[in-house]
This record gives structure tokens, sequence and C-alpha cells, in this order.
């Protein structure tokens, strides 16, 4: 791990002194988690490569603004995850919007999750919910925002955040199911 | 059951990353865009030294500007320069020489015989260096102190002395040549 820090942190330094090759490197290392984040977000594979791209990008060249190295990796997510809301945003899609009718019965036995899904099958489960529901499950179960943050990056209330979450994870867990 | 699934996801987050993105698609759009960015930047670098230039151009016009422009306020108003300003000697030499042209002119009195053709070329001699004192005075503005210019000068009162008195000799014998035939 400390090996890996440290390898990080001599490319990011060498990407500050705009090194192709460093770019690559780094490009490579985080380009897969990066992808499925925006997958997450916007269930379609153009948007989330535009939104890669855009993403790295705005690293290589907003790179002198970061202030410690060893943080690339989560500010990389964070211009990756504001992108993608941005995107969201554009695309007049809002965070109110979560039908009621497909929230699961809560007290409904799931049996043994741990041993029976596939992380894949969860994965596109979990791009399939509605955009609302899938943004606030992905920020606050996925990316570990809290539910203050949440609402107001999407200028929703708190109570709101916490519903959307609770409704979306029903969705999920009906999914999951079927 | 639900806080089942949140834990379940929590744990599983790396796993969750499945989908494999196009990288070397998606590397090629990122180098194109910081290739361009390079070149913006430059062009932008290249902008921001000619617009520094003009700026810089433009501060040196309006410093000499400026400068000339308080030059030639400081510098005294065409035909200023008087002998009496170079040199005080001069001066009382030149109002020696007005004051005998002055007292010369008034023994002359009006002319009575300007369309004399001998009256008439000595008038247009003393117009002659009339002007020639003026482009005198002209150039000791331009130039400044010059011994040659003051010399011109005094010569150009002497001439003129010198042309008052014939004209008044002139005018004399005009005068004795009419009474002798009047008598």
């Amino acid at each position: 791990m400390e090996k890996f820090e440290a390898t990080n942190m001599q490319l990011v330094k060498k990407c500050r002194l705009g090194d192709r090759k460093a770019q690559f490197l780094l490009f490579r290392q985080y380009s897969k988690a990066m992808y499925n984040i925006a997958m997450r977000f916007l269930n379609n594979k153009m948007d989330a490569e535009d939104i890669l791209q855009e993403s790295f990008v705005t690293a290589f060249l907003k790179l002198p603004e970061l202030k410690n190295d060893n943080h690339f990796g989560s500010w990389l997510k964070k211009i990756v995850i504001n992108n993608c809301l941005n995107a969201l945003r554009k695309k007049q899609h809002f965070f109110k919007d979560l039908k009621m009718d497909l929230v699961s019965d809560e007290s409904e036995d799931n049996g043994n999750l741990k041993s029976r899904t596939d992380p894949a099958v969860l994965h596109q489960a979990i791009k399939e919910l509605p955009v609302g529901g899938r943004t606030i499950l992905t920020l606050y179960a996925l990316e570990e925002y809290k539910h203050r943050e949440i609402a107001e990056i999407l200028n929703v209330s708190e109570s709101t955040s916490r519903t959307q979450y609770k409704r979306a994870l029903g969705i999920l867990q009906k999914k999951l199911k079927n | 059951m639900i806080s089942e699934l949140e834990k379940y996801l929590k744990e599983n987050r790396e796993n969750l990353d499945t989908d494999k993105p196009d990288q070397l698609a998606i590397w090629e759009g990122i180098r194109a865009e910081l290739d361009e960015n390079k070149k913006l930047s430059g062009n932008n670098h290249r902008r921001f030294l000619f617009n520094w230039n003009v700026a810089a151009a433009f501060i040196l016009i309006l410093g000499l500007a400026y400068i000339i422009s308080n030059l030639s306020r400081n510098l005294p108003a065409e035909n200023t320069i008087t002998l009496s300003s170079l040199d005080k000697s001069l001066g009382q030499r030149e109002k020696e020489y007005q004051s005998y042209i002055q007292v010369t002119k008034q023994e002359l009195g009006s002319n009575e015989f300007s369309n004399d053709p001998v009256i008439y070329e000595i008038q247009t001699e003393i117009m002659r260096l009339d002007t020639l004192y003026n482009q005198s005075i002209n150039d000791l503005n331009e130039i400044g102190y010059n011994e040659r210019i003051i010399q011109t000068i005094f010569s150009i009162y002497e001439q003129k002395i010198f042309l008052l008195k014939l004209m008044i000799l002139e005018t004399k014998k005009k005068k004795s040549h009419e009474n002798k035939y009047l008598l």
C-alpha cells in the first residue's frame, strides 16, 4: 500500500510537470473505477465516457490546485461526481420524482444476500433505478456522502434525501429478488 | 433487511465496478484535448506577450508625447529670444541701434518723395533688411546663441541706419532742388 502511494505520488508529481506518460499511467489506474461511478449515475456508456474524458482533462489541467498529491484519487472522484451531477442537471433530471408504487415491502425477507448476489447483477440493478433514487443511493451508500451533503448538492431537503434513499433501496431489493 | 442490503453495498463497493471502459479511445480523447489546450495556452502566452508589447509601446508613446509636450511648453515662444536675453551688453547695443533708428526716422519725418525712384529703391532695401532681421531672429530662436547671427543682426541695424541716412540726404537733395527751381 505504501509502495502504491509512493508510486502514485510520484506519478502525480510528474503529471504536474505535464508528463504525458505519467498522465496515461494515472488514467489507466483510475479510469475503471471512475467510469463505473459515471455509469451508475448516468447509465449510458457514451455519456459516461464523455464524463470520464472531461474529468481527466479537468484534473490534469487543474492539478496545480491540488494541495496534497496523496489525495488525487478522492479529488478526481469529486470531479467525476460533480460532472455527472451537472450532466444530469443539463438533462433536466430533478431529484424529487421517485414513484411510491415501486417501493418494496421492507419486512420482506431477502435471505442470504451475501451469498447469492452477484456484484455485476447488483451494479446493473443500481443502473436501472430511477435517476433520482439512483443518484442518492450512489452518493450515500457507495460514495459515503452524508444526507446533509446530498441535500446541499442536489438542492433538496435532507428528509427528501433520506426518503428517496430508502425508496431506491426498496426498489433495488425488489429487483434483486426478481 | 434493507440494512443488510445497505451493508452488502458498502462491503462490496469495489466489486461493483464491473463495467469496462474503452480505455484507449478515451485516452486518445484526453490526449487530444490536452494537446489542444497546450497549443491554446501557447497561443494565449504569445497573445499575452503581443498584448504586453502593444501596451508597452503605447505607454512609451504616451511617455514620449508627455516629455515632448513638456519640453515644448518649457521652450520660449517663437521670436521670444532677444539679444538682451542672451547677453546684457548685446541687449544694450541693440537698444542703442534701435534708439538711433527711431531718432533718424523722426528726422526723416513723413516721406514726401516715396514715388521718387531712388527713395523707392532705398525703401525696398529697408524692407528687405526687415525681412532679413526677422529671419535672423528666427534662426537665433532655433539655434540659440550664435556669434554669426548676432553679427548679422547688428550689420542689419547698421545698414538700416545707413539707408535711413541716405534717404534723409536724398530727401534733402530733392527739397533743395525743388526750392532752387521755386526761387
